[in-house]
């Protein structure tokens, strides 16, 4: 690939104005293609969609932002890409501010790339007319045309029309077409929701590595948190218009920083509990905390992962809390079964193989877990 | 939300110029109503003659409106609901008046009807030597536009009865209601809109139609208001009666919007059809009911226009004289079909792009012609045309002009269906890509929305070629129309020289009808 200033400017050469805009303001610009934003803040009328949002996106990484819909991860991605105007804060994209105080520049100069949950392939346009819709009319045009879709392996696709694809090749075509116009980040909203389960794994794969082997800074928008971390280098947890908190997909999964991270995510079951010193009483029996301090008890949520539970066949001489087995439910390569505890609690187990206990038998659980993550209540 | 710079700035400032140019004959209109002096428009307004034209006016539209829905609403629910034999061809039959103008329809039944007409020659063995002269004055109006205005109102309701959940009635038998209790307290009160809305619509057409109510002789606004442009010479009668008759359609246009923001929206289409009623016995009279209604309604004007079409074209004489008029329709429709449409657009992109209280307002702005009769637009374009421009009076021009306002709501309806079916993603998508507003419209919207714009501008270019008074008043001189030359001939009592323009009009209309208003009407989507 060649550089992304020179080709950028080649694709914009009918376009002297904004070739001269972009000279007088943006000196200082970097090589980095990152992102990065500060104290940002869009409003619709009297709701606030993002408050005061910090983020960096270094150059080269995929970061995914996850949320229940109506966290403001959207209203985040469009402001980014200059089709929603923020009331405060700023944006700054390779170097260059693109959002700020006074400063707003449009979306076509902005240098990023969109890519749609519904694709929005131009339905008039091939397959190489879409792809080539951002590159300009120079010589190296069709040549460019050509490596993309070489890159998304595409390439006997050119004159086909978008709706002679499936819908995993309509977003591979999305992706390329905005590569094409060498953006300096890429957006992507939703880009697998609309697919087929069956497809998305395959597409998502697909995607991520054209964005590896081209190098692209990207910003996936997601509410499913398994395709954010699978996709992205780091995931952002976002809820109410703000950032919970950032890592990566280990950390998050490993020690989500609150019970609300831990519930968007998806870590576990949050079961209330008691602890006093090293002591943690909840609805599976008392466990070991090593974390504990002598310090005032205090009540809580322990996170329980269903991966980490064990499971056995309850006897009358055995002690403490102990269930009964009322759902069984079969995945093939696992075994997940509810399990209703004396006090009531609902626990789910998974159990790996395709042997489970039937519905009705007693139980005893245990938490394999050395340390277990607890959260202080009103946290 | 601040949006940012989505639309060119000439597009708004296009907008802006359309809505106030599509406005400026209603207000001169108006000022020249009072600038006659107040003494002349308070003389006409209270005349003895007003308080009559009022009454003949309202007598019709109500009576129109009633007969609308005594015979479209059995009509829908007979082919939606039951097991009448052939109810698809009847369904299809049953809108087909729809390309018949009313004044060929108030034209054949006077030939049918007449004093002297068919329905007497063929009673003429009997000793029938005249027949009352019941086709002229309330009745022959009436008949004409009932006959040839309830295929909207039957229409939106057939539309309306196929979106009910046959679960509500289903749910309402169970609960103990009889068969008519269901239909009365549950399907009517869902048809309320629909029939409300296509009633306002065919009020509306009533009191707009200067055809068929100047060829029966039942002296309306639409035609006391050409009486007096024609034969008086002080056109200030004219201009007040315009002025009442624009304040009675403000009424009519008022209630309805003021109905379609109580409207809620469409249900989606239910997952299954409703069961079909069975008419036992009933089947017969219904039958012949439905075969009544297309007998008048199509083959009335089939057999007479047809008739004396083919006697005429027998004849020789007519296709010569045809031909003009032939071209003069199409090259006059095609330029004022692609005028309003390319006028529409800028407004209806920034309604649906942009949605603000400016858009809104511009939007409304431009609606006026829907609320204005074509003689009143041709009355008022005529007065600033003398007063301001006199060298554009009576030119193509400003004929073309006079079609713009009068039908700009008709295109803007239809661009802004075509500009809301496009995700904006799509031009979301190309702006991420490097193109600036302008490009984006030519490269990506435009080519998305031809097809929408193509059939919307057929359809302006159907309702241009059947229309009258604008064009009978604002043509060049010699300028013959089909239009004009079908009134003109039937106000003769020429038949034959009528019924030839009448024949190519209407055969022309027969498909593009069909395949724009009818078929995506009366597709079944369960």
């Amino acid at each position: 690939m060649t550089t992304p200033r020179a080709d950028a400017d080649r694709g914009r050469v009918e376009d002297p104005v904004s070739i001269d805009s972009r000279q007088a303001e943006e000196p200082a610009e970097t090589a980095d293609r990152d992102l990065r934003v500060r104290g940002l803040e869009v409003r619709f009328g009297a709701t606030v969609a993002v408050r005061g949002v910090d983020l960096d996106v270094p150059d080269g990484q995929v970061t995914a932002l996850v949320g229940p819909s109506g966290c403001g991860k959207t209203s985040l991605l469009r402001a980014v890409a200059g089709f929603e105007a923020p009331s405060a804060g700023s944006i700054v994209i390779a170097g260059r501010t693109v959002a700020g105080p006074g400063v707003s520049v449009p979306p076509e100069s902005r240098r990023v790339g969109m890519v749609f949950q519904e694709n929005a392939l131009f339905p008039t346009m091939t397959v190489a007319g879409n792809v080539g819709y951002g590159v300009g009319r120079g010589n190296e045009r069709e040549g460019r045309i050509d490596e993309i879709l070489g890159l998304v392996g595409l390439r006997a696709y050119r004159d086909r029309y978008p709706d002679e694809l499936s819908g995993g090749e309509q977003q591979r075509i999305a992706l390329a077409r905005a590569l094409a116009a060498e953006p300096a980040i890429v957006l992507l909203d939703e880009p697998f929701a609309s697919l087929d389960p069956a497809l998305r794994e395959q597409v998502r794969d697909d995607v991520r590595g054209v964005l590896d082997r081209s190098g692209t800074t990207a910003i996936l928008v997601t509410h499913d948190h398994e395709v954010a971390f699978s996709f992205a280098d780091r995931v952002v947890v976002m809820s109410d218009g703000r950032i919970l908190q950032a890592g990566t997909p280990g950390e998050l999964y490993r020690r989500p920083a609150s019970a609300e991270v831990a519930r968007i995510i998806r870590a576990g079951q949050l079961l209330p509990c008691r602890v006093e010193g090293r002591l943690l009483t909840c609805a599976l029996g008392e466990l070991d905390y090593p974390a504990g301090s002598s310090r005032e008890p205090f009540d809580g949520l322990v996170l329980v992962r269903p991966e980490d539970l064990l499971m056995f066949w309850a006897t009358e001489a055995d002690r403490g809390a102990r269930g009964r087995v009322v759902r069984q439910r079969f995945y093939g390569h696992d075994i997940v079964e509810d399990v209703k505890m004396d006090d009531g609690t609902l626990v789910c187990v998974r159990l790996s193989g395709s042997a489970g206990l039937p519905v009705g038998t007693p139980v005893r659980i245990r938490l394999r877990a050395p340390e277990p993550l607890v959260f202080p209540a009103g946290c | 939300m601040r949006a940012i710079g989505g639309l060119p700035r000439w597009l708004r400032v296009i907008a802006v110029c359309v809505a106030a140019a599509a406005n400026v004959p209603l207000l001169y209109l108006i000022l020249r109503g009072f600038d006659s002096g107040p003494k002349a428009f308070v003389a006409v307004l209270l005349s003895s003659s007003l308080g009559a034209l009022l009454w003949r006016t309202l007598a019709l539209v109500v009576g129109v409106v009633v007969a609308s829905v005594l015979i479209a609403v059995p009509a829908a629910w007979l082919v939606a609901r039951t097991d009448l034999p052939g109810r698809r061809l009847w369904a299809l039959l049953a809108a087909l008046p729809l390309v018949v103008p009313s004044y060929v329809a108030a034209f054949s039944l006077v030939v049918a009807f007449g004093p002297r007409g068919g329905l007497q020659g063929w009673l003429e063995p009997f000793g029938v030597d005249r027949l009352p002269a019941m086709v002229y004055g309330y009745g022959g109006a009436l008949a004409a536009l009932t006959l040839f205005n309830y295929p909207y109102l039957y229409l939106l309701t057939l539309a309306r009865l196929r979106r009910i959940d046959p679960a509500l009635e289903e749910t309402a038998r169970s609960l103990g209601s009889g068969r008519w209790s269901t239909f009365f307290r549950v399907v009517l009160p869902s048809l309320a809109p629909a029939i409300s809305a296509g009633g306002l619509l065919v009020a509306l057409y009533t009191l707009s139609d200067f055809g068929a109510v100047s060829i029966v002789r039942y002296p309306t606004f639409t035609l006391s208001i050409y009486t007096a442009y024609r034969a008086l010479f002080d056109r200030s009668v004219a201009a007040a009666l315009g002025c009442v008759l624009v304040v009675l359609t403000l009424a009519i246009v008022g209630c309805e919007s003021w109905f379609r923001r109580q409207s809620r929206p469409l249900p989606p289409y239910p997952q299954r059809r409703a069961s079909t009623v069975e008419l036992g016995r009933w089947r017969w009279p219904c039958l012949v009911g439905m075969a009544l209604l297309v007998a008048v309604t199509l083959g009335v004007p089939v057999l007479v226009v047809g008739g004396w079409g083919v006697r005429g074209l027998i004849a020789g004489v007519e296709a010569e004289s045809v031909w003009a008029p032939l071209r003069n329709s199409l090259s006059v429709s095609v330029v004022g079909a692609a005028s309003t449409v390319l006028l529409a657009l800028p407004v209806s992109i920034w309604v649906v792009r942009q949605p603000s209280r400016w858009a809104t307002a511009v939007g409304t702005l431009t609606h006026s012609g829907y609320a204005l009769p074509g003689i009143v637009v041709a009355l008022a374009i005529v007065f600033v045309s003398i007063r301001a421009v006199p060298f554009v009076y009576q030119t193509l021009p400003l004929l073309v002009a006079a079609y713009v306002i009068r039908f700009l709501p008709q295109a803007i309806a239809a661009c802004q269906t075509a500009l809301a079916a496009v995700s904006p993603r799509f031009e979301e998508a190309a702006r991420g890509l490097g193109r600036r507003p302008a490009e984006v419209l030519r490269t990506v919207t435009l080519p998305m929305i031809r097809p929408g714009l193509v059939a919307g501008a057929g359809l302006v270019f159907l309702t241009i070629m059947k229309e009258l008074p604008a064009t009978l008043i604002l043509r060049p001189t010699g300028y013959d129309t089909l239009a004009t030359e079908i009134w003109g001939n039937a106000a003769e009592g020429f038949y034959a020289q009528a019924s030839v323009p009448a024949l190519l009009l209407v055969a022309a209309s027969v498909l593009p009808i069909y395949g724009l208003v009818i078929r995506p009407a009366l597709a079944d989507r369960v």
